[in-house]
Order: structure tokens, then C-alpha cells, then sequence
């Protein structure tokens, strides 16, 4: 089978689980939830083996160019909702909002130029293989941290509603508390990103920050997550304006990875657009 | 004085002011993303200005073209530096403290008095019963304490305590390593013709920022170029145009030599050297009227696509017997094109166009020179061209504090992992008999995020015991 067939297999897959998992809220169907989050996580497979079969081909992880970085961010939201799903398996109807993200981001990927992309001098280096994976643990986490947060708001909202499906979920404040851990564990993977970055940008160009558009909104990331972690552990903010903020933050970390290289001309842009 | 000091730290350590000043920081860096960055003559900032009129008067009034090295940028951030060092302060004298409580509760024999955060009974239960049921209560609630006697204890390690004063305390020390550091640092690009070296000076960069305290005096006397490769492959990937440097002592001894390519450096002391951009070196020799050399000098030509030669011309300087600049030379190439794209190498015969200028602006002459060609002036004097060659422009960096800034860094990681993802919390159940069963009194501290607290673990062991609690109070 070949990596372009596979990767339709998880679109296929992803979509009929996100179909399901709407279907499965809207109804307040349990089984059809589970079905949604199995499907959801089947398509893992053909997934993970196109990324596999690639990264035996080019040589190289899925690091480069627009398919390949926004392909490996939805497999990472997927693998994300697993997460969540195992941790507590009543917040597997945290798919209604992660499949359809997943499915845009692998939708958007697989209509996008697949040729491949060689690392170039200046991306050959092990730090690229830490930079990138501390990259996707912390967008992994943050957007399971929107996810919550999301839920979070939808139910404060339905609370005169007991009979709504939001009600089988974990209490709120185990809620609120699983988000924060998750920014918590997101600003971690951050930082290890900016520093693996610095170290290594002081490896290939002689210097370790230099204010480029990318590293400035990666600060600016971590500015925004650390103004979160803030306010709730000096300032005390729980509940809805913590999860406000978990929700309004994560916009600013996907632009961080995704948006700045298509918007701004940076020496960074390479491994998004492949232009040098 | 001491109301003044005491409000002066209040106001450093407010919350309210860090958070300020971080959304603050973060909003201005966001700004100076979207402007032109660099001095007002760098080409990208003069570009910037000519398409945004309107806003580069503001734009050059608030120095937003110099975002983060502006007042505006550096102020703030060293008032956060400040009020991240009294918050540190603050943090280390409190993470004592319960660094005390827990070690002290880890002890063998926990008999420190405490104040219950609630008790609750357990009805026609005896105490042993009551004490099993509630620790294994607990233990399902992820708080795996130890029992000793009628007392049931957790504590968390106590070297947890440290993460949030270590994390603060090394972002304020990347402060002040990022600030002695740019005393001390000095980085710049110096170009050399393969084949020479250059003295490890200021006069030998084209570019230099340096800072006060650079000791020019510790770093390795000269720099040079012994080869170079247009296309090193190494590790089975094209590591692109790039040059086998040298650096040698005052002796003339070599202290290292390799290539460097992007993410290969040389490295020597706290001197880092990478490649930046290659041109070419046209060599010149000066002769006088009978033909006797009286110097020889290179001069770096740069590749440029805009000029329809390719190259943008470099300047050699004659001067006169007393040592005044008398003629500026303007040297460059015509090099190959494919297919209208500027191939930037060597020509295989390179002829070199020179345009001779008089100290007073006077055009003295042009011509085009192969090598051993020469241009001879009206006294006699010739300068005589003798070849070409690559150079290479290197970007030197030496910056001692760069150990100490990761070293800062590591400990930031360190401290904020422990700080984010390790609880802190203790607890203390301790179960007695009365007249209608077991009463179990339970004291629960959670700093940060201990996971259960007070209220659910009170509600847990009221679901065990199934008994109503006697004291509604919770932490």
C-alpha cells in the first residue's frame, strides 16, 4: 500500500470518527462515543505507517515542508485525545473537538505539495530531532488543554441541563485541574523547544537568539502559557477565567507553529514552506 | 527607609505587575514582528519605511526598528528581572519552610502536633477498621501513606520544595548573564581570501559589535582561510560552500583547524566561528617606476544578482607616500550566468574591472585586467593584478558567558519541571475510638496542585465509612 493511500485511509478513518463522535454527543449514544474514539485511534495506524514509510523514503522525520509538519500535528491531536481518553475514559467526547481539528489539519496536509524536502545543511543536526519532537509534545498538550477548557465552558453553560451528556464527564474541578496539568506538562515540552532552539541556533548560525519572527512568537507563546500558569497559581484564577485563558492561548501557539512561517519571511520559514 | 523598602518589595513581588509586564513584553515583541529590523540605512528597514509612510514616523519615533534593544523593551524587562528576583526571594523562604514541614513528617516517628482540616466518624467501626478503610480510601485517591501506629502519614519528597525558587532564581541569573554577558561579548564579520589570515582585530571586521570588557587580548592572534570547497559533502549531505578555517596563537602556532558549515563550527575558548557568505578576492600588487614591488592586498568582491555583472564592486585604497588616501580603486567581475541566473564562482579567467577615482572625486581611468595585466598611473607607479580567488566572510563570535547562560537554562528546565509536575502536598490521619465508634482526623495540605484535596478527600471517606461528617470544616 502506498503512503498516499494510507494517509486517505486515516482521513477516512479520522472522518468517520469525528462524524461519530457528533453523532454520539448530539444523541447522547455512550456506544457510538466509544465506536467514534476506536475508529478515531484505528486511524492512528495507517497514519503512523505513512509517516514511517516517508521517513524510511526522504530520510528524515516529519519535519519538513507544509504535508508533512501539519500531518504530524494531527496525528499528534489524535494520539493526544488517547491520551485523555485513558486517563479518564468519560473524556473520549473531548473528539467532538479534537477529530475535527485533526481532520482539517490531515485535510489541509494531503491537499497541500507532497513533494519531498531534503534537509539542507543547516537543518542537519540531532538538536532538529529534539526541537521537533518537543514541539509536538507541547502543541499535543496544549490543545488537549483546549479541549478540556472547551468542555469546561460548554458545561458551566448546560449546568441547568442535568440531563446533558456533558454531565457523564469528570467533575469540574477535576476538569479544571486535568487543564492545568496539561498546560503545565505543554509549558514544559515548551521550554525544553526554546532552549534546544537557542542551543541549537547557536550551533548553526553563531547565535542563539536573534529575534527572529519564530523565535519572538515562540517567546510570546511562552509568555502567554506562562500568564497562565501565573494567574492561577499567584493570582488564583480556577474555573471559567482559567479556562478562558487555556482557550485563547492555544490560537497563539498554532499560529506560533503553523501561521509565522507562511506569514512572515524567516530564516526559519524552511521547514514549512522549503524555501531557504 | 525600612516602610519604603518593605513597600518598594510589595510592589516588585505583586503578581499583578509580573503578569503586567510579561502580557506587556509579549505585546511589544509581537510589534517589533511586524517591523523592519535593524539600523535606519539597512536595506530591509529603508524598504520597510518607503512602503509604510504613514506609520514610520511613530514606528522611528518609539525606535521600533531596534524593538529589543529599545528602552521601551529593556526597561520592562528589567523590571520583571527585578521583580522575578524578589518573587525568588519570597519563594525560597516559603519552599523552606514546607521543605521543613515535609522532611519533618517524613521522620521515622511523626508525632508533630497538627490542626485537623476536618474529622470524620466512623460509626460502630473500631479504630484498626476505621484506619484500613482509610487508607485504602486514600491510597484509591493517589495518596500512598505510610501507617504507623494509629497515624496514618504522606509526604511528598521534600526536594520539591526547591522547583519554583530554582526556576525563578535562574531566570533572574539569565538576566544577569545576558547583561554582564554583552559587556564581555564581541561578534562580527570579517572576510578572508583563501590562502591568507587576517589579525584577530577590530580592524579586520567588516562588522563588529564589541563590547567594553572584550579582552581582544585573550582570543587567538590571527584567523585565516586555508582552503576552500564549494560544495563539502560530509556525512552524505551537501554542506554547501564552505571553508577550512584556521586559528593561530602570536607564535604562528596552529591552536585548530577544520572545516565549518552550518551546524559545524570551529570552536576555540569561548571563540566560535561560522561561515556566513563567500565571495571573491582580487590580489593586487603595487610596483613603482621600475617595477619593484612596494605592497600587495586583496580586495573582497561580493556576489550580486542585481548588478548585471554579478558582482558588487570592492574598493582597494592606494595611498600616497604620506600615508593619505590618494586613490580609490573599484574592483569587480563579470561572472557566469545560466540561463539569466547568477552563478556565483570563480570565472575560470577572471579579468578584473577596476575604475580609478582621485581623492578628489576626478575620474582617473577604468580598465579591465587579466591576470598579470597592470594599470600604470601618470608618475610611473602601476598596480598590477595577480590573481583571484575565493573568500570566505566569517561571522566571529566570542562570548565567554555562553557556558553560564546554558547552565541557567538547564537549571530553569530543572526548576520548572519539578515546580509544574511534581505535587507538594502532605497529609496526616489520625484515628481515634469514641463512645460510637472511630473518629478519624485528618489534616490535608496541598500546595500548588496536590491533586484531592480537603473537601474531596472528606467526602471520600464519608462515602467509605458511610457516615455523616461531625465537623463540616475543609482546607
Amino acid at each position: 500500500m502506498s503512503e498516499v493511500m494510507l494517509m486517505w485511509a486515516a482521513v477516512t478513518l479520522y472522518t468517520i470518527g469525528t462524524i461519530l463522535f457528533v453523532f454520539g454527543a448530539v444523541f447522547k449514544l455512550e456506544k457510538v462515543l466509544t465506536a467514534a474514539l476506536w475508529v478515531s485511534l484505528a486511524g492512528l495506524i495507517p497514519h503512523g505507517i505513512a509517516i514511517g514509510i516517508r521517513w524510511v523514503a526522504v530520510g528524515h522525520g516529519p519535519y519538513l515542508g507544509f504535508y508533512e509538519v501539519v500531518s504530524s500535528y494531527a496525528f499528534a491531536s489524535v494520539v493526544a485525545l488517547g491520551i485523555l481518553a485513558w486517563i479518564r475514559p468519560q473524556l473520549r467526547l473531548m473528539g467532538v473537538i479534537i477529530m475535527p481539528l485533526s481532520v482539517l489539519m490531515i485535510g489541509g496536509a494531503m491537499l497541500s505539495p507532497k513533494a519531498p524536502l531534503e534537509i539542507g545543511p543547516k537543518l542537519a543536526s540531532y538538536w532538529l530531532t529534539i526541537h521537533v519532537t518537543f514541539a509536538k509534545l507541547s502543541y499535543s498538550s496544549f490543545i488537549a488543554a483546549f479541549a478540556i477548557a472547551l468542555v469546561y465552558l460548554l458545561r458551566e453553560r448546560a449546568a441547568e441541563n442535568p440531563s446533558s451528556m456533558l454531565s457523564r464527564l469528570p467533575d469540574q474541578t477535576v476538569l479544571d485541574d486535568l487543564s492545568y496539568r496539561f498546560i503545565g506538562v505543554g509549558f514544559v515540552f515548551l521550554s525544553v523547544m526554546i532552549v534546544a532552539g537557542a542551543i541549537w541556533a547557536n550551533e548553526a548560525w553563531g547565535r542563539y537568539w536573534a529575534w527572529d519572527p519564530i523565535e519572538t512568537w515562540s517567546l510570546i507563546s511562552w509568555i502567554v502559557y506562562a500568564g497562565y500558569l501565573h494567574t492561577r497559581l499567584t493570582l488564583g484564577w480556577r474555573g471559567k477565567k482559567a479556562a478562558w485563558y487555556a482557550l485563547i492561548a492555544l490560537p497563539v501557539m498554532v499560529f506560533t507553529l503553523i501561521g509565522v512561517p507562511l506569514a512572515y519571511n524567516s530564516i526559519h520559514g524552511a521547514y514549512l514552506t522549503g524555501v531557504k | 527607609m525600612a516602610i519604603r523598602r518593605t513597600s518598594l518589595s510589595a510592589y516588585l513581588a505583586s503578581p499583578r505587575l509580573a503578569l503586567g509586564l510579561m502580557l506587556y513584553l509579549g505585546f511589544y515583541s509581537f510589534l517589533g514582528t511586524l517591523v523592519a529590523q535593524g539600523l535606519a540605512t539597512d536595506k530591509s528597514v529603508v524598504a520597510w519605511a518607503m512602503a509604510h509612510r504613514g506609520w514610520e514616523p511613530v514606528v522611528g519615533a518609539l525606535g521600533l526598528h531596534r524593538a529589543y534593544i529599545s528602552p521601551l523593551f529593556l526597561v520592562p524587562m528589567l523590571l520583571l528581572g527585578a521583580s522575578t528576583a524578589v518573587c525568588a526571594w519570597r519563594r525560597t523562604t516559603v519552599a523552606a519552610a514546607r521543605f521543613r514541614a515535609l522532611r519533618t513528617l517524613r521522620g521515622k516517628s511523626t508525632t508533630a502536633a497538627f490542626k485537623p482540616s476536618f474529622t470524620v466518624a466512623a460509626p460502630a467501626i473500631p479504630a484498626e477498621q476505621a484506619l484500613t478503610i482509610a487508607e485504602t480510601t486514600l491510597r484509591a485517591l493517589g495518596w500512598r501513606t505510610r501507617r504507623t501506629g494509629s497515624t496514618l502519614t504522606y509526604a511528598s519528597n521534600p526536594l520539591v520544595t526547591v522547583g519554583s525558587p530554582l526556576f525563578h532564581w535562574a531566570l533572574v541569573a539569565l538576566v544577569v548573564i545576558l547583561g554582564v554577558g554583552s559587556l564581555f561579548r564581541a561578534s562580527g564579520l570579517m572576510g578572508v581570501p583563501v590562502g591568507e589570515s587576517v589579525p584577530n582585530a577590530p580592524a579586520s571586521y567588516r562588522v563588529l559589535t564589541a563590547g567594553p570588557l572584550h579582552q581582544w587580548a585573550a582570543q587567538p592572534d590571527t584567523i585565516g582561510v586555508e582552503s576552500f570547497e564549494l560544495d563539502y559533502k560530509y556525512g552524505g549531505i551537501d554542506r554547501g560552500a564552505s571553508p577550512k578555517v584556521v586559528v593561530r596563537s602570536a607564535d604562528g602556532r596552529v591552536l585548530k583547524t577544520q572545516y565549518v558549515y552550518p551546524n559545524s563550527p570551529l570552536k576555540y575558548g569561548s571563540l566560535i566561528i561560522h561561515p556566513n557568505d563567500y565571495g571573491l578576492a582580487a590580489t593586487f600588487v603595487l610596483t613603482d617606476t621600475k617595477g619593484t614591488e612596494l605592497s600587495r592586498s586583496s580586495t573582497l568582491v561580493d556576489f550580486d544578482a542585481s548588478s548585471t555583472a554579478g558582482t558588487a564592486p570592492g574598493e582597494l585604497v592606494l595611498s600616497d607616500s604620506r600615508g593619505q588616501d590618494a586613490v580609490r580603486v573599484a574592483v569587480s567581475f563579470v561572472v557566469p550566468h545560466d540561463n539569466g541566473v547568477l552563478v556565483p564562482v570563480l570565472p575560470r579567467r577572471p579579468e578584473a574591472i577596476v575604475r580609478f577615482v582621485a581623492a578628489d572625486g576626478s575620474l582617473i581611468g577604468t580598465d579591465t585586467l587579466k591576470v598579470n595585466d597592470a594599470f600604470k598611473f601618470a608618475d610611473g607607479s602601476a598596480l598590477r593584478f595577480v590573481g583571484a580567488n575565493y573568500y570566505a566572510r566569517l561571522s566571529v563570535v566570542s562570548d565567554a558567558s555562553v557556558p553560564a547562560l546554558y547552565t541557567a537554562l538547564m537549571l530553569a528546565l530543572v526548576g520548572v519541571t519539578i515546580a509544574l509536575l511534581f505535587s507538594q502536598k502532605a497529609l496526616v490521619a489520625t484515628v481515634s475510638d469514641d463512645v460510637d465508634g472511630a473518629q478519624v482526623a485528618v489534616m490535608v495540605r496541598t500546595w500548588r496542585h496536590g491533586g484531592a484535596g480537603a473537601s474531596e478527600i472528606q467526602q471520600a471517606l464519608l462515602r467509605a465509612f458511610e457516615s455523616e461528617p461531625h465537623d463540616g470544616s475543609s482546607d
